[in-house]
């Protein structure tokens, strides 16, 4: 069996190349010119997220679970 | 989604200034001293639940300590928005409580299913069926599903070689597609930690990726599968699409539906890994025919059937359909695309992203702890919700509506009966004829055998337990899924498909006059 194969029995799903799904929300595009919008944006990004680390406590040992 | 009915639960991670468990015991005090959100149980329950262990809540849902971790059982739910409002719910009881107890900075909670210690805990998955799952052709059946599923539905972890060896025995990361060095990233929290295919235990003896723990919670109509093997997401999407595919490939199960196409695996567990450690790989498995096939074209034969037989059929199927068809092809085609919708992609390439800035790159030791951000439930510092609120994850239902399912049950399940009499109750200060003196007295920990007067069972199965030791003094009201009872009113429902709406408003009209009669 190949994923050809496959696909071919599967008429009815898209075979073409995917369309990103629609309901979810589109994200800007990564387009090879950032503007100095998209770079401040990173940046601040970047600042969040070392907040963050600093913020949140160290990783700690959880008990194992089920 | 039509005949179907499903729920989760999440055991969550706690951290702050106190143990883990210590954040637990003060939320779950909390959250029933406050009589805001439930009500508190007094009988002993089966796995070892002591009174005073949770309890039911208004939504329906149950919110209970397991193995040191608060632990909340969503309501059964019809539909799957609803399912992500009740997710959201648990989570926002949590962040409500540790700002009533102002622990707000102290006491954090974390969705995720590790902690990169080599210890995991649950996410578990239930969903209502006609059949049974412990069949052979069941279990051959959704294997190749399960195994696979994760290629959409894994929630990430970052994996560094300092942390391997303890969560299981991994194999060797393969390589990658171009030769490059495979990232220390695994798609799948659960795959690292799960050592058999199929198991009536869920954690003694290896974690299985199926369990089959025969409790219906339903009579004999109805089986529930519990599935073990699925990652805790925060990524709506990922959530509804895991819960969807997984709902429709139980019903085709239930319906008797065989593969024609051979997708029998060779090695369930070792697939399972294999895929898991190639976020950048090709995800080929062997098959028991000694052949190989791609994970995306073993969940293209299951969308297949489910696309034949129930294409078009109610709102949420259609939704499932069409975006597990997509996120497939461009799995396929380019996976990275799907930033923003699955929780692994979103969350490798932000690692990936801070590991290229890193002076130790991939081996940076805060990487560890912008994986655990991506899954704290405090907004004000988790990753995923920072990437939220720039616009890169948006959420498929109203915050509007996770914040109602906190008081709430859904409708179209017994659970809307159940919500409404445990808040009828509460309202009643039902928990007031409970005698805790009394109960830590005649029953502690473990019932004692042999005196007739007190319970005689270490737990107490339903309200049947309860009548036959003649012990409604001891324990005032029994509260389960699949009945209700106080004292000598009962209220029975057996059928998670009902919403018993007349029995309800009954019950929970009459309950303030058996309170302390």
């Amino acid at each position: 069996m190949t994923p050809e194969t496959v696909i071919a029995i599967a008429p009815e799903a898209p075979t073409k190349p995917a369309e990103t799904p629609t309901e979810a929300p589109s994200r800007p595009s990564s387009a090879p010119g950032e503007t100095d919008t998209e770079k401040s944006s990173d940046s601040d990004l970047d600042d969040e997220i070392q907040r963050i680390i600093r913020e949140i406590p160290d990783p700690t040992p959880q008990p194992g679970g089920e | 989604m039509e005949n179907a009915l499903f729920g989760t639960e999440t055991e969550y991670a706690a951290a702050g200034n106190m143990s883990p468990t210590e954040v637990a015991y003060r939320i779950k005090d909390g959250i029933f001293g406050s009589r805001k959100y439930g009500l508190i149980e007094p009988a002993p329950r089966e796995w070892g639940e002591s009174p005073g262990n949770g309890g039911f809540l208004f939504n329906g849902g149950r919110m209970y300590l397991d193995s040191g971790h608060l632990e909340y059982a969503t309501p059964e739910c019809r539909t799957l928005d609803d399912l992500i409002a009740a997710e959201h719910a648990g989570d926002r009881i949590l962040l409500s409580m540790i700002d009533e107890l102002q622990l707000k900075g102290e006491a954090f909670f974390i969705k995720n299913n590790t902690d990169h210690f080599g210890n995991t805990y649950g996410y578990h998955e239930n969903y209502c069926i006609r059949s049974s799952p412990r069949t052979r052709d069941f279990v051959e059946g959704i294997l190749p599903f399960l195994v696979t599923r994760q290629i959409f539905a894994g929630a990430g972890m970052y994996k560094p070689a300092s942390t391997r060896p303890r969560a299981s025995r991994l194999p060797a990361l393969p390589g990658t597609v171009d030769g490059s060095p495979p990232p220390p990233f695994q798609i799948s929290q659960r795959a690292p930690f799960t050592s058999v295919d199929v198991s009536h235990r869920v954690r003694f003896g290896g974690r299985p990726i199926l369990n089959l723990r025969d409790e219906s919670h339903a009579g004999r109509r109805y089986s529930r599968l519990h599935n073990i093997i699925g990652d805790a997401n925060r990524s709506e999407f990922a959530t509804k699409l895991k819960i969807g595919t997984m709902a429709l490939v139980a019903q085709l199960l239930d319906e008797g539906w065989t593969s024609e196409v051979e997708i029998e695996l060779e090695d369930p567990v070792a697939s399972l890994k294999k895929i898991s450690g190639e976020p950048t790989g090709t995800w080929m498995v062997k098959l028991a025919n000694g052949s190989e096939m791609s994970a995306i074209d073993i969940q293209r034969v299951y969308l297949h059937e489910a696309t034949r037989r129930y294409l078009g059929r109610d709102e949420d199927t259609i939704w499932v359909l069409r975006q597990w068809a997509s996120v497939l092809n461009t799995l396929e085609t380019d996976r990275f695309r799907l930033d923003g919708y699955l929780d692994w992609v979103t969350k490798f390439l932000q690692l990936k992203s801070f590991a290229a800035k890193a002076p130790r790159g991939w081996e940076e030791p805060a990487l560890i702890k912008l994986d655990l951000a991506y899954h704290h439930i405090d907004p004000s510092v988790s990753l995923f919700n920072l990437l939220q609120r720039q616009g890169k994850l948006q959420p498929i239902i109203a915050p509007e509506r996770a914040e109602a399912m906190m008081v709430n049950p859904p409708t179209g399940s017994r659970a809307n009966a159940r919500g409404r009499i445990v808040q009828a109750m509460s309202t009643a200060r039902a928990d007031s004829d409970i005698n805790w003196a009394l109960i830590s007295r005649r029953l502690g920990e473990r019932a004692s055998y042999g005196d007739e007067r007190t319970m005689v069972y270490e737990y107490v199965d339903d309200w049947v337990d309860v009548q036959r030791a003649d012990a409604w003094y001891l324990i005032p009201y029994v509260i389960d899924w699949g009945a209700i009872a106080y004292k000598n009113h009962i209220l029975e429902l057996g059928d998670p498909f009902s919403e018993y709406g007349a029995e309800a408003s009954g019950y929970s009209a009459t309950v303030p006059d058996w309170v302390g009669a």
